[in-house]
């Protein structure tokens, strides 16, 4: 993080300017000199705000220049906001600055890998047990960062929410680590066993190391065990797993008393003055060797000066008594726990207790706010006091997120303490919320997309973003909303929703939000509604991994009789072209024709621009696949037409996304028809469209069409030269049997060639 | 937690201690609600310790898992036989095949292993040299309850090291097996070895041999999901 790195400047800088030493700083600050010397080597990760205002006081910082700073050191302790498309980097979270302790373990991890290089068939999966609060992730964090060196392929981190309602399932567990190896959506197979047979062979042919932590069973990890090969799997789990057959396996302590003190020494290294042994003694002791409960309780001696060590383990020791209702195992923890939340303005508490109703495993400031009931801000403030107590981590994009021990604790107080109306007051503010805003985003990728001032989001860019981030939480609120009657916010989404859909179709939920969707719309008796998530629903049918076709004709066809029977001809349309799309797929091509020239005229009369222009490319790809170049021809002519007048009615982003598909289907046509000098030039456009969206699948396409079938004898080195172009581009996305195809095909021209 | 279909679990010491250092482990599953007994087993004959665990089994209403530390492991191994096993659980302990003793066991130490600090026999028993007691066996035991244990020794019997087991029970039962990864009186490779040969569920932790001790919460853990898995 380079924001560490500026923070260390400006704090060596302001003091210089200040004319202090290092010792003086410490000593009108109340900062230590070590934690200050730590900073200013841009050692420490993000020192905590009340510091860095002791700091600011210290140097005399005011107005902008305060401000910056404190801005600096913010940087430190969160990340910048929103990282577009965040999950699926799988990226390592930070090591924690003070770590302590943990040295046999650290040893037995690296034994481990050690023995890979001995020896390739050695079991290569290890699973790390232990209780909650144990320091089972900061662990295998620390271990994978030190181990860095050794896996040039990568090091790869995924939550597996074992302890959450919906762990990861073992599929989504692939696809992301397969992703951020590289692999593109459209490159992960759809079928289980195909995805982990991939990713076995990518982890045989790399050196990565992929750590999954907080795994809930067996299944959710088998289908990541390497089968052979240098690579590593490192898991952690409150279970034994242990129906894993082969896999090494550790079961960690608590901390012992020695290491334990140590930690809160550091951790309390940034305060002034230290605590005595004899107290820290008491208060590790009181805390059980549970790292979690001893960096929470060390925070708060340093967030809040005022208290001393010795104050903190009276009132823990009666605390730990008067917790009875936490389980004996997180009696300590809870307790811990308490001694940080009782001390927060009653705001911060409600704030804290409410964020443990987020579904998902991490939130905004945003969706806090919500909750909290106050201005974002606000929400901001609340959680990076939360942040700096320990009781809520940060988790990538500057997002916020429990340890699954605090959200417990948190859930136990809003139980306690907030009625069960107000409970379900709030659980429907979020979901009230969250839909509005998914609306408010889909609305971006419709035909009416930018025509009217979003206020919630600036941009697409930001709108897509936010969909995808804060799929795990509106997804299930989607189900709530349902469930609780409210059917026009459900349908309202997923009607926003679906433009988005083709944007991200690999998102595996949405045949659940359009079956949602639908059933919401048979619950207001509305059929044009029904008609249109029917639609939806054959759409995703008839997407090429699925390819369901026969349930897509069924969806299709209850969707055709619906849309008839309430008179809406654009779903009349839409439910055809499905039709036609399912008939295909089977291999009836003349039924496929017959609904798609219906469709056509009837989308047409709905007068949807972009629709037409999906009507006639669906009426000239069927026709051209049966042989009637003729009728293809003028379809794409007339698709074309659509696509480059600017008064179509279709937004410029769409008609430039669908220029370079309509070019390359009309030149082909036109190569099919013998008019192969106007098909070149229009060819070599698209080719060089699709090079500038980076669209390399369509790329490759156009250049082996080009290859194959539109330059003549008398060409015969272009038609060489774009095979081979294709097949490299194939290759970049992983289709090696098409590269394949290409090669060959390049051969054959070069073959032919030299006879002649 | 759900309750456990298996609720009784009995514990078993190996040579030169007693039942008692298993306290922790008593505290730590009695208070989940598993009904546990210690057998206080003499060490003198693999036969008659054998004969002691089966008289706890006998008194329990119920399926057991039956979990030995160090030589508890070749009781285990035998007294494993008893109906009421479920499962076997085995702490840093021996795990003999049909016919092997623990001196069979010991015979052909892995090279460069530490030798366990173990005094000539006097009048047919052992003692560990208590000077070395400490960083032999309960290396990460506070050094004054390492000095208690060594001068509170059972004298282990030689006729209990050349008891051989018939017919091991983990050829027919499931078995757990945790491995300290500092102990330096069973050499923990020697551990994974036996631990493997018995298919056991393999788990290992960083500890001394008196593991059962010092990291009570890991024997539990392992015990707790042992009484979990296993079938009656």
């Amino acid at each position: 993080m380079s924001g560490e790195g500026s923070f260390a400047v400006a704090l060596r800088v302001a003091r210089h300017a200040a004319g202090l030493t290092l010792e003086e700083l410490a000593e009108a600050s109340g900062v230590s000199v070590r934690a200050l010397s730590n900073m200013e080597r841009g050692r420490a990760l993000g020192p905590q705000r009340r510091t860095v205002a002791l700091i600011a006081d210290a140097l005399k910082l005011g107005g902008v220049r305060r401000d910056e700073f404190v801005a600096l050191a913010k940087v430190g302790r969160t990340r910048p906001a929103y990282v577009a498309a965040a999950p699926g980097l799988c990226e390592l979270p930070g090591s924690i600055g003070d770590f302590t302790g943990r040295a046999a373990e650290l040893a037995w991890i690296f034994r481990l890998v050690d023995a890979l290089d001995e020896s390739a068939d050695r079991s290569n999966a290890a699973v790390i047990s232990g209780g909650a609060g144990l320091g089972k992730t900061t662990l295998v964090v620390r271990a994978a960062h030190r181990l860095r060196d050794r896996f040039p392929g990568g090091v790869y981190f995924l939550d597996a929410l074992g302890m959450s309602a919906r762990p990861v399932g073992s599929d989504e567990i692939l696809a992301r680590v397969l992703r951020a190896l590289g692999v593109r959506d459209q490159q992960i197979p759809e079928d289980a066993a195909e995805r982990a047979g991939r990713y076995r062979q990518l982890l045989r042919e790399k050196r990565v190391l992929v750590v999954v932590d907080d795994a809930a069973s067996e299944a959710q990890v088998r289908p990541l065990i390497p089968g052979g090969g240098h690579s590593q799997l490192l898991v952690t789990s409150r279970r034994l797993l242990a129906g894993l057959e082969g896999v090494h396996r550790l079961h960690l302590d608590p901390m012992p008393a020695a290491d334990a003190s140590e930690l809160l020494r550091r951790i309390l290294a940034e305060r002034a003055d230290v605590p005595d042994d004899r107290d820290l003694q008491s208060l590790v002791d009181l805390l059980g060797g549970l790292p979690l409960a001893v960096r929470i309780v060390g925070n708060r001696l340093v967030s809040r000066p005022i208290w001393s060590a010795g104050d903190l383990v009276a009132r823990l020791s009666v605390d730990q008594r008067r917790l009875d209702q936490l389980s004996a195992g997180d009696l300590t923890v809870g307790a811990a726990f308490g001694m940080s939340y009782e001390q927060l303005p009653d705001a911060a508490r409600q704030l804290f207790r409410r964020t443990a109703l987020v579904p998902g495993p991490d939130f905004g400031a945003a969706l806090a706010a919500v909750l909290g009931g106050v201005a974002v801000p606000v929400a901001e403030d609340q959680l990076d006091d939360l942040v700096e107590l320990g009781l809520m981590g940060v988790a990538e994009g500057g997002r916020y997120r429990f340890h699954d021990l605090v959200r417990l604790y948190a859930q136990q107080r809003l139980e306690r303490e907030d009625s069960a109306d107000t409970v379900i007051a709030v659980s429907r503010q979020m979901v009230a919320w969250l839909l509005a805003t998914v609306t408010a985003a889909g609305g971006w990728f419709g035909p009416d997309a930018g025509r009217s001032a979003d206020p919630v989001f600036a941009s697409a860019e930001d709108a897509k973003a936010w969909i995808r981030i804060e799929a795990e939480h509106w997804f299930p609120a989607l189900g709530a909303a349902a469930v609780d009657g409210d059917h026009h916010a459900v349908v309202r989404a997923a009607s926003a929703l679906h433009w988005f859909a083709e944007h991200w179709v690999h998102w595996p939920r949405w045949l659940e939000v359009f079956t949602l969707a639908s059933d919401s719309a048979v619950a207001l008796g509305d059929a044009g509604l029904q008609a249109e998530f029917l639609n939806h629903i054959a759409w995703v049918h008839t997407l090429p991994w699925r390819k369901d076709m026969p349930t897509a004709l069924g969806c299709a066809q209850r969707a055709l009789s619906l849309a008839r029977q309430a008179g809406n001809l654009r779903q009349e349309g839409w439910a055809l072209m499905y039709v036609a799309a399912a008939r295909r797929g089977i291999g009836d091509l003349e039924a496929a024709l017959t609904a798609v020239r219906q469709a056509a005229i009837l989308l047409e009369q709905a007068g949807n621009a972009r629709d037409v222009n999906q009507a006639l490319l669906a009426r000239g790809t069927i026709a051209f696949d049966l042989g009637d170049v003729a009728e293809a021809l003028a379809a794409y002519q007339r698709a074309l037409a659509l696509v480059e007048d600017p008064a179509s009615g279709m937004t410029a982003e769409i008609a430039e996304a669908e220029l370079p598909h309509v070019l390359g289907l009309t030149a082909r046509a036109l190569g099919r028809v013998g008019r192969r000098d106007e098909a070149v030039p229009m060819m070599l456009r698209a080719v060089d469209l699709f090079g500038r969206l980076q669209v390399f699948m369509g790329q490759a396409a156009w250049l082996r069409i080009l290859g194959e079938e539109l330059y003549d004898e008398d060409h015969a080195g272009q038609a060489r030269a774009s095979l081979l172009q294709a097949a490299d581009l194939y290759e970049s996305v992983g289709q090696h049997d098409r590269a394949e195809r290409c090669r060959a095909g390049a051969a054959a021209i070069e073959a032919n060639t030299n006879s002649a | 937690m759900s309750t456990p279909t298996i609720r009784n679990v009995v514990l078993v010491h190996g040579g030169f201690v007693d039942g008692s250092g298993w306290q922790a482990v008593h505290r730590l599953l009695t208070r989940d609600g598993f009904t546990v007994k210690i057998v206080q087993n003499p060490t003198v004959s693999l036969e008659g310790d054998v004969a002691a665990a089966r008289f706890i089994l006998d008194g329990l209403d119920g399926p057991a898992v039956l979990v030995g530390h160090s030589y508890g492991g070749a009781v285990i191994s035998e007294a494993g036989a008893h109906e009421r096993v479920a499962a076997l659980v085995y702490i840093a302990a021996f795990a003999p095949d049909k016919g092997e003793a623990v001196n069979t066991l010991i015979a052909d130490p892995p090279p460069g292993a530490p030798v366990p600090p173990i005094l000539p026999p006097r009048d047919g028993f052992l003692f560990l040299d208590r000077d070395k007691f400490h960083a032999s066996f309960a290396g990460d035991l506070p050094a004054d309850e390492a000095a208690f244990l060594a001068d509170s020794q059972v004298p282990w019997g030689v006729g209990a090291l050349a008891g051989a087991v018939t017919e091991p029970a983990w050829r027919h039962k499931p078995s757990w097996y945790l491995v300290a990864t500092e102990d330096r009186m069973i050499p923990p490779a020697a551990q994974r070895t036996m631990a493997t040969r018995a298919g056991a569920v393999v788990v290992e932790a960083i500890g001394s041999h008196a593991i059962y001790a010092s990291q009570a919460a890991a024997v539990a853990d392992l015990i707790r999901q042992a009484a979990a898995s296993a079938t009656y």
